[in-house]
């Protein structure tokens, strides 16, 4: 199955998704 | 459960670089008191410059997360002023997720996003009327009703 491939530094991911013009998908979770 | 279901990995993919925070791990505290965060799951969708466009908290089901998600990338879209990327998300919620509760939200915006494209367009009262027949109950329905139909 497949699954979200999370990126592991927010501040990189900000910095992807400037350069390919998405947004980002922020998720809090607990895991509990 | 909700995230390896291929609706919401090809949602979230499409438009955006993900990532996820773990609220028990100290470390992540100064971040997640920056944002006040309070309730899992916790989902934010934010610009690249750490705006915050759209956000909701709780469980859904994957079919309704992966709609509610979809309107939230639309809302996205549609305050970027990026208004046929907005348009096709709600196109696309209407079309797979219709029966979910972010359906309505889809039917509204679909019509904000084509007036504030084309602001001469009967598009609004158009998507509006569609909003009415549809979902009547929805708090969408209410939203518009200031408007009077013939």
């Amino acid at each position: 199955m497949p699954n979200v491939p999370w990126e592991s530094d927010y501040d990189v991911a900000l910095e992807r998704a400037r350069a390919e013009r998405k947004f980002v998908f922020l998720d809090v979770f607990n895991p509990g | 459960m909700t995230y390896p279901q291929s609706p919401v990995v090809e949602a979230i993919v499409a438009h955006a670089v993900p990532v996820q925070f773990d609220n028990s791990k100290a470390e992540n505290n100064r971040f997640l008191h920056s944002i006040h965060h309070i309730w899992t799951p916790d989902i934010r969708i934010l610009n690249h410059d750490g705006f915050e466009f759209y956000r909701w908290e709780g469980f859904l089901p994957p079919p309704e997360f992966a709609a509610r998600t979809l309107c939230g990338f639309g809302l996205a879209y549609l305050r970027s002023k990026r208004f046929d990327q907005a348009e096709a998300v709600y196109l696309d919620v209407l079309k797979r997720f219709s029966t979910t509760y972010a359906a309505p939200e889809a039917q509204y915006y679909l019509g904000v996003a084509r007036y504030r494209r084309d602001p001469d367009s009967d598009e609004l009262l158009t998507q509006w009327a569609n909003l009415r027949s549809r979902y009547p109950l929805s708090e969408f329905r209410a939203k518009q009703s200031f408007k009077d139909f013939p």
